[in-house]
């Protein structure tokens, strides 16, 4: 089976305690409640969480959906955006199939990247392992402050969106809609065709979000 | 990972080192363990932890000095690395698969509780909560902050541990201090209030009385409760008031702290077997566990065996539910009142269940039929094709994308078949594969007629069964033919995607066609592709010749499209995509887009071997007899094209061709 893995790299750093990591952790359930609700998503989504706060772990490895469990999740610590991109790139290298003779390939992971602040290790030493990679579509979301520059460097132009957690309404919006691009990825996916690659090929992003240009 | 290892010869363990020479007093001690406590405190600065500090990976030189490169090496630090410390040096949530600084922290208090008494604590899981691991009385040399600083470090919930190895160290050197320089300031710092503020070392009610709680006494549970309740409060608050000593010393009543119980069990779906072994939420507790029973409500669909201790069943709701465990322990008098647990269960729904059909718009911009047929019965072949909408777009109401086309020059006898697979992500590439199918068809039927290329190059050939030379000049006539029908069927797109303003990229298909012609000697076949699926003849259950080869990239759904306008300009290449193959005899052929390939076909080797083309055989034999293939086996055949496969949803196109007058089956 191909499978369509999602990872979701989390800054839990000490600047996200409080209300913003609570609306995270609300976030990836209402994600994956609404995933479970998709029958191409149940079928095809694998879910990995991997969070960094002064170093970088893979807090959930790559699951399939119908077995995932939320993590809980603590702030406190640095901002090791590079180590979370090394641990990323790692852990994709490990987990993701790629087409051989023998086997046929995963699809190729989704990134939805969290942050609320500025990278405080060597994070281009991160994006330098991250870049070696394969990715589909790598989304980068700047909560309150996040430095969307550095967003911009690793997913891409017009792949960055700022959120404010002041404003919770937003943060819901934002993972209902990382839930629509999941499900539209797998459906176009299991259309048979190209694979989506960029945000412009994602559904639109509702108002509440604003994308950083 | 060397922590199961004995590091090399010339060392010695931490028995061994201690025969030799036991930290005798607190400062000895403190000396002993301030290496370990360095490494622990440095890798906790990182966010790091240690997660296997225990004797297997603390060595020592002959001199006494202590090997910390082991050490270092014998750290777990990650989810996935195998422990192999001893039990008694693991915190009781290690054993439920999470390792943290707290972790550290309580291998560190089991360390200094051997250092202190001369053996490791009991195991957590056989030890209670709120019970002190190492007991005045067994460590009587020590000062009483030390033990409780041991104690603390030992705590079963994590939370009332040292959050890091840095804590400690202050606390540690806290008591150290006040011990080696005793003035007012230094005995200030051994008042337990000003430790609660300045080191929070806080642990017990008060290091200088005597234990509260004697284990050895039978108590009244329900006062033993409240008293527990009481010293619980002021643990988290102030150094607590000492009260009197109670006339009736107490123990606690057995609970399991609740931190150490899964608040999750693992989750269902509806539909599929359900079982799990409810004692397995208890973790390293489940030994302490008597009986356990859960409340499940009426037409769930599971059900719990008190007598093997599972919960079972196929899951009838899906949703999210929250259940409640009764369970007692071992060690809880019969008239105790039963423990409860909320926990959470999730039923995944069944895909099948969610998964809508419906149909297409008919009169939308190049609207197509959800499914399709044909039948082409020439004197020498039957051909049988079906083509279905996927699952994917049935729950959209989405357009077919894929296509297929057949034909037969009866004059000549040359028979062309051809399927094309729309992507899915491209918005009008079920045009695309329509025209790509409709024009090539007609360009190639235009070139059949008598006296064509191909017949002239066949006719060269001779009668008998021919040179690998005389096959690859045929092969070369054939792809000329192709790649010229290929252009036709491109330039087409292109002038199609110019009237609509789009862009060729919408209208991304695959194409795929073969030309099969009977000779007096057998059979020749000839095929051309660009993109996935792919076509073959299967010859015998040991012998298939697969006519294509799949263009797929490192990941799933990257493949080639013929709208790709740069596979034009390199005539040559596109020359290369032509296989043939003469064969006396043949059972079936099978062109299928990759709606078909990717659930029958695991992998491209697969799709290369006789024994997966064998099994679609089987597969096909079991819903039509392909021997005699009887009227109406297209329609069969679209019915069979319904099979489900998780994860693959995508349309699926067969074309079956079977050879006439000729058995199929020895």
């Amino acid at each position: 089976m191909r499978r369509l893995p999602v990872y979701l790299l989390l800054d839990i750093s000490g600047s996200m305690s409080g209300e913003p990591i609570e609306q995270v952790k609300n976030g990836v359930q209402t994600l994956v409640a609404g995933l479970r609700q998709d029958p191409y998503a149940l079928e095809t989504a694998y879910l990995g969480v991997i969070t960094f706060s002064s170093t970088a772990q893979e807090v959930v490895p790559l699951t399939e959906l119908t077995a995932f469990q939320a993590p809980s999740l603590q702030a406190g610590g640095g901002t090791s955006l590079g180590a979370g991109l090394s641990k990323l790139a790692e852990c994709a290298l490990r987990d993701v199939a790629k087409s051989t003779a023998t086997q046929k390939g995963d699809w190729r992971p989704m990134v939805f990247l969290m942050t609320d602040g500025k990278p405080t290790d060597d994070w281009l030493a991160g994006l330098a392992r991250f870049k070696h990679e394969k990715w589909g579509v790598v989304v980068g979301c700047a909560i309150d402050g996040g430095d969307t520059d550095v967003l911009r460097q690793i997913a891409g132009e017009g792949s960055v969106v700022q959120l404010n957690t002041s404003d919770s309404a937003a943060m819901g919006a934002f993972f209902k809609w990382v839930t629509a691009s999941v499900s539209s990825s797998s459906k176009s996916i299991e259309q048979g065709g190209k694979e989506v690659s960029g945000l412009h090929e994602l559904p639109t992003p509702p108002p509440e979000i604003k994308v950083v240009f | 990972m060397l922590s199961s290892e004995t590091p090399r010869a010339g060392l010695f363990s931490l028995d061994e080192t201690l025969r030799q020479n036991w930290p005798e007093d607190v400062q000895a001690l403190a000396q002993f363990v301030e290496p370990i406590l360095a490494a622990l405190v440095e890798l906790h600065a990182e966010g790091r932890f240690h997660g296997a500090v225990h004797p297997g990976a603390l060595w020592f030189f002959p001199n006494g000095t202590w090997h910390a490169e082991h050490f270092r090496d014998a750290a777990l630090d990650g989810p996935n690395a195998p422990d192999f410390s001893a039990h008694e040096y693991r915190a009781p949530e290690t054993f439920l698969g999470t390792r943290d600084a707290f972790s550290d922290c309580y291998s560190f208090g089991a360390l200094l509780c051997k250092l202190m008494s001369g053996r490791a604590p009991a195991p957590a899981y056989r030890r209670l909560a709120q019970v002190d691991a190492l007991e005045a009385k067994d460590a009587p040399k020590w000062p009483p902050a030390l033990v409780a600083l041991a104690n603390r470090c030992l705590c079963l919930e994590k939370s009332a541990r040292f959050a890091s190895a840095q804590e400690l160290r202050f606390a540690l050197s806290g008591i150290l201090w006040a011990l080696v320089f005793p003035s007012p300031e230094a005995e200030i710092r051994l008042q337990p209030e000003e430790m609660s503020n300045a080191l929070d070392i806080i642990v017990v009610p008060d290091w200088n009385q005597p234990e509260l709680f004697d284990a050895s006494i039978v108590e009244d549970s329900e006062a033993a409760c409240m008293r527990l309740e009481a010293v619980e409060e002021n643990q988290v608050t102030e150094a607590p008031e000492v009260s009197e000593p109670t006339t009736v010393p107490v123990k606690p009543r057995p609970t399991l702290p609740s931190s150490t119980i899964r608040e999750r069990l693992p989750n269902a779906s509806v539909g599929r077997l359900y079982r799990v072994e409810l004692l397995h939420l208890f973790g390293v507790h489940a030994v302490q566990v008597n009986t356990a029973s859960i409340q499940l409500p009426e037409g769930f669909g599971l059900n719990y065996d008190a007598d093997t201790g599972m919960l079972q069943g196929n899951p009838v709701r899906a949703g999210e539910f929250e259940l409640e465990i009764t369970y007692a322990l071992n060690e809880a008098p019969a008239d105790a009142p039963l423990l409860r647990h909320l926990v959470k269960l999730t039923v995944n729904p069944d895909p099948a269940s969610l998964w809508l059909n419906k149909p297409s718009d008919p009169d939308g911009l190049y609207a197509k039929p959800d499914s399709a047929v044909a039948t082409l019965l020439t004197p020498d072949l039957s051909a049988f094709a079906a083509s279905l909408r996927g699952r994917s777009h049935a729950h959209e109401g989405k357009y077919r994308d894929d296509d297929f086309a057949l034909h037969a020059d009866t004059a000549s006898g040359w028979h062309v078949f051809m399927a094309a697979d729309g992507a899915g992500s491209a918005k009008f590439s079920r045009c695309g594969s329509r025209l790509a199918c409709s024009v090539a068809m007609e360009n190639i039927r235009q070139r059949l007629t008598a006296g064509n290329e191909l017949e002239e190059a066949l006719e060269k050939l001779g009668t008998h069964a021919p040179e690998p030379e005389g096959v690859e000049k045929l092969r070369c006539v054939a792809a000329n033919f192709f790649t010229r029908a290929a252009y036709e069927a491109f330039s087409a797109i292109h002038k199609e995607a110019a009237e609509q303003k789009a862009s060729l990229r919408d209208f991304a298909t695959t194409f795929i066609v073969v030309l099969a012609r009977r000779c007096q000697e057998g059979w020749f076949f000839a095929a051309f592709s660009i993109g996935d699926g792919g076509a073959g003849v299967f010859l015998s259950p040991d012998h298939v010749e697969v006519l294509t080869q799949a263009d797929s990239g490192e990941h799933a759904g990257t493949t080639l499209f013929l709208t790709r306008a740069e596979l034009f300009q390199r005539p040559d290449k596109l020359l290369t995509r032509t296989r043939a193959v003469f064969c006396k005899d043949f059972r079936f052929l099978a062109v299928m887009t990759d709606g078909v390939t990717d659930p029958i076909f695991p992998s491209d080797a697969a799709f290369e071997s006789a024994e997966a083309w064998s099994g679609l055989q089987d597969r096909l034999a079991s819903v039509a007899d392909l021997a005699h293939p009887a009227p109406g086996l297209e329609e069969t055949l679209l019915d069979w094209l319904k099979f489900p496969s998780p994860g693959n949803h995508d349309d699926r196109t067969l074309l079956l061709v079977l050879p006439n007058g000729t058995p199929a089956h020895e």
